[in-house]
């Protein structure tokens, strides 16, 4: 997965590690299939590229509805 | 196996201000961290709100707001036998995404 200059996810890697933080809290919406490659998943990216812990907190349940 | 405990410092809770977000600060709030430890909410504003000067100072100052309230609402729950967070535990930061960034 690339993470591309401008946006939220490298925003929130960067921050991280300026910071120097122990352990980054993000949540996840769960979506799946169509609407997960839609929307993409900010919690995916940040798991892949954080340099520290990640805790990851289902957010909700899956309510996501496609229009 | 070994198992690491260092204790947890300093924690960074992404969040989106959807309704779920009450979950996961929620979540961080009743994670046991040690005395000195801290918290930092933090809300990226999109580049699209960024472009607009008077709408970015606007979100900015509703997502303060929304983060502010947030920290609020989690610092009275119960810990749990925990000692409660020393002053300056909760903070709040906005960032509104650049081009480039």
């Amino acid at each position: 997965m690339t993470i591309r200059p401008g946006d939220a996810r490298a925003v929130i890697l960067a921050e991280a590690v300026r910071r120097k933080v122990d352990l980054l809290v993000l949540g996840t919406h769960g979506r799946s299939g169509l609407a997960h490659l839609l929307v993409g998943s900010v919690a995916e990216a940040v798991v892949r590229g954080a340099t520290c812990d990640v805790l990851v907190a289902r957010a909700a349940p899956r309510d996501f509805r496609l229009p | 196996m070994t198992t690491d405990r260092r204790p947890l410092g300093n924690i960074l809770v992404a969040v989106d201000l959807s309704a779920a977000s009450a979950a996961v600060v929620e979540r961080a709030a009743r994670l046991p961290v040690t005395p000195g430890s801290s918290i930092t909410l933090f809300h990226v504003v999109s580049q699209e709100v960024g472009r607009h000067p008077v709408l970015d100072a606007a979100v900015r100052e509703d997502a303060q707001r929304a983060l502010g309230e947030s920290a609020e609402g989690v610092a009275a729950l119960p810990r749990n036998g925990m000692a409660p967070p020393s002053p300056g535990f909760w903070s709040t930061s906005v960032t509104t995404l650049q081009a480039g960034t």
